[in-house]
């Protein structure tokens, strides 16, 4: 298949799920596998379709670096939306054929969208192994050369240990984002309601969500009117469900917080806390925030040095650029990705999410 | 004895001795008990603008007027706040939770330690030291090694009550690591005897002790003989579920199911219930209430239905009443089951690195 013939199938795949018959069934599926609300759901599912258009498609075929060789995809229980992309991507680059193993416990996505692809005349198909082992055994005796697999990072390294030879890893462990208001937007509305949203989407459980916000002076008015903004958000994109366990490690991290804090806003599904001093403090998700000051983006800096090959993304409400040429310099293994606030979960399709260069093997 | 209370605290204090002092079969009416619960909930928040805080972050009334409003502290503010109600130059002791040296411990201080010793005394007689005297083999360092360790504290007292001091030093864990020569003289001279033996301890250090009898080396406990893992694995042994365990203490020991008994503690409480009863099943003193809650509300759920366990402990007197727990369990009359740490099954998945970060491993 032609590079324009790969993207053009990729779109119309796309098209199809997020509209029309299907896109029913797809939202129930989507609210299912990444426990979102109905309305997050519709939002996530929007949102990722509408950076599939032919051109963003036919730039990422034409890298065309997967030409002719079989790839096995091994899926993790991640943001609901992200086996689109997973799956996508080696189709774009050209593989000959795509075997995906969906998730053990939030897979039902992952079947749709392999199903969809293979409606479109693309060369996926699913696994029938359900254990990543077994996978990687039947894979390599139907042929498959290149294994692409997202998890946790102790996963990617297990998995890199026990691959047979000739068999090629592309590995893409876990990852956190965090969001940054530099002082020429900490009284802007606008800009904080952007932090705001990148919390919410996705009930700040993907590996592109701000775990924490650092705020360039004053934190205080930016953790009230982050609260403010939250608040208004749950009207519109409320949170999912919690499990138990999630819910625990919350009420968890509350406690801690609050205990230390200089100000805690609980809201009806969400908390933020404004710390008195800079400090590393990270998030359980589903909605919940330290806010904290610093004095310069350079106390940033030494705050995530320790994190920085975990830091996936920053977004940045004000001076982005200065905080991307600060970044590019001071954590050159740090984050790929420096966007404006409220377009952290909006990744373009360039490659993968979080953009970080893979463990390979 | 210099508690660092106000006058209110202390005579709270003096109110809180006398319930536990009624030891466990005359103990204080429930309503003046639970009253006495409120009293010590409301000073504590008026002494301590933590645990008002942090009680107020979790949704508590601005005053509890029953015990279902009253809001449980959660464990892991001890990792970030003083939780005392006493002033800091009163602190006699403080007791941490266990971790890696890259992991925050919770801290628990006391400026006085009785009430604890009566309440871990009166149930441990109860519940696991039914007998006048044990010949104690301690699966544990003792009180120089481990100062902030809360079971080598209850360990320590329970020795000094009931160990046959003509058996010798019982403590088998040296510079962290068990003595296993001395554990196997001390087992072999034991089953020569026949004073009852309380092999007490971390349940890793159980562990350790079975693998290094694993080859074929087997004792025979005298009748009466209890052992008491307690703790967890903690990642310092292999893990091996419940009944394995159970089934491992008594091929190695010669103890039957009913000879162990399971405690539930924590550091933050300052009393502990036991298993009675049944397997799994556990009883606490009556100056402690535990109630299964809804996790994201918080409020009290029905007995049988799974929730995470708020223990109001009034043995907490001098720092905080009510635990948020992160345990899983259910009450049912009489007492409660605990199903472990509450795991959830939310994808985290390629942001699965907060996990690390909240456990303060990111390296």
């Amino acid at each position: 298949m032609a590079d324009r013939d790969r993207a053009r199938a990729v779109a119309s795949a796309v098209r199809a799920l997020s509209r029309g018959d299907a896109r029913a069934r797809v939202l129930d599926v989507l609210a299912r596998d990444g426990d979102l609300s109905g309305p997050m759901a519709a939002w996530a599912l929007d949102a990722t379709a509408a950076r599939y258009t032919e051109r963003a498609a036919e730039v990422c075929a034409e890298r065309a670096d997967l030409e002719g060789r079989d790839v096995g995809v091994i899926l993790s229980a991640s943001v609901a939306t992200a086996p689109l992309r997973a799956v996508a991507l080696p189709c774009l680059r050209g593989a000959r054929r795509v075997v995906v193993r969906p998730s053990r416990r939030r897979g039902a996505f992952a079947r749709l969208v392999a199903f969809g692809f293979a409606s479109a005349g693309l060369p996926v198909a699913i696994a029938e192994e359900d254990d990543p082992a077994a996978f990687v055994d039947a894979a390599r005796r139907r042929g498959v050369d290149r294994i692409v697999a997202y998890g946790d990072d102790e996963t990617v390294a297990r998995l890199a240990a026990s691959l047979p030879e000739g068999v090629e890893l592309e590995g893409y462990g876990h990852g956190f984002g965090v969001a940054i208001v530099t002082r020429e937007a900490a009284s802007s509305e606008e800009a904080i309601a952007g932090v705001a949203r990148d919390v919410a989407h996705y009930d700040q459980l993907g590996c592109l969500s701000p775990q924490l916000v650092f705020v360039e002076g004053p934190a205080a008015p930016v953790a009230a009117a982050l609260h403010r903004e939250l608040d208004t958000l749950d009207a519109t994109l409320p949170r999912g469900p919690l499990d138990v366990g999630l819910a625990s490690r919350i009420q968890q991290w509350r406690g801690a917080c609050a205990a230390i804090a200089e100000d805690f806003h609980r809201g009806k599904t969400h908390a933020v806390a404004c710390l008195a001093t800079p400090q590393f403090r990270g998030s359980p998700g589903g909605r919940n925030v330290c806010v904290v000051p610093v004095a310069s983006l350079d106390d940033v800096v030494e705050l995530l040095r320790p994190h920085a090959r975990h830091l996936t993304n920053v977004g940045v409400a004000g001076a982005r650029e200065r905080v991307a040429e600060l970044f590019a310099v001071a954590l050159p293994f740090g984050p790929r990705r420096v966007v404006d606030a409220g377009a952290m979960q909006d990744p373009p399709l360039d490659g993968p999410e979080d953009k970080r260069p893979p463990t390979r093997r | 004895m210099a508690l660092g209370l106000d006058e209110a605290g202390e005579a709270l204090w003096r109110r809180v001795a006398g319930a536990i002092a009624r030891g466990l079969d005359a103990p204080l009416p429930t309503a003046e008990r639970d009253a006495l619960i409120l009293d010590v909930f409301a000073w504590q928040r008026r002494r301590s603008p933590v645990i008002e805080r942090v009680v107020r972050a979790a949704g508590a009334p601005p005053r509890a007027t029953t015990l279902d409003a009253v809001t449980g502290v959660p464990t892991d503010a001890f990792k970030t706040a003083r939780i005392a109600c006493f002033d800091e130059v009163a602190t006699a002791r403080v007791f941490k939770t266990s971790g890696t040296t890259r992991e925050v411990r919770g801290e628990h201080a006391f400026a006085d330690l009785s009430l604890y010793v009566d309440a871990a005394v009166a149930m441990g007689r109860r519940w696991l030291l039914p007998e006048p005297h044990y010949r104690f083999i301690l699966l544990a360092e003792d009180e120089v090694a481990a100062p902030h360790s809360s079971l080598t504290f209850m360990l320590a007292r329970f020795a000094e009550r009931w160990h046959v001091a003509s058996s010798g030093d019982p403590w088998m864990v040296r510079g962290g690591k068990l003595d296993v020569d001395r554990a196997r003289a001390a087992l072999a001279e034991a089953s020569r005897g026949d004073v009852p033996v309380a092999l007490l301890g971390a349940t890793f250090a159980f562990v350790h002790l079975a693998d290094a009898l694993a080859g074929g080396e087997r004792y025979r406990l005298p009748p009466r003989s209890v052992a008491m893992p307690t703790g967890g694995f903690k990642g310092r042994s292999r893990e091996l579920p419940e009944e394995e365990l159970f089934a491992l203490i008594g091929d190695r020991f010669g103890l039957d199911r009913a000879a162990v008994v399971q405690e539930y503690g924590m550091t933050e409480l300052s009393s502990q219930a036991y298993e009675a009863g049944a397997p799994g099943h556990y009883v606490s003193p009556p100056w402690m209430v535990v109630t299964a809650v809804d996790a994201e509300t918080l409020s009290p759920l029905p007995d049988g239905e799974r929730g995470i366990l708020r223990v109001i402990d009034l043995a907490n007197v001098g720092s905080c009443v009510a635990i948020q727990t992160a345990d899983l369990g259910a009450t049912h009359p009489g007492g409660f089951r605990v199903f472990g740490r509450a795991a959830g099954a939310t994808p985290r998945g390629c942001a699965r690195a907060m996990d690390a970060l909240l456990a303060g491993d990111d390296g």
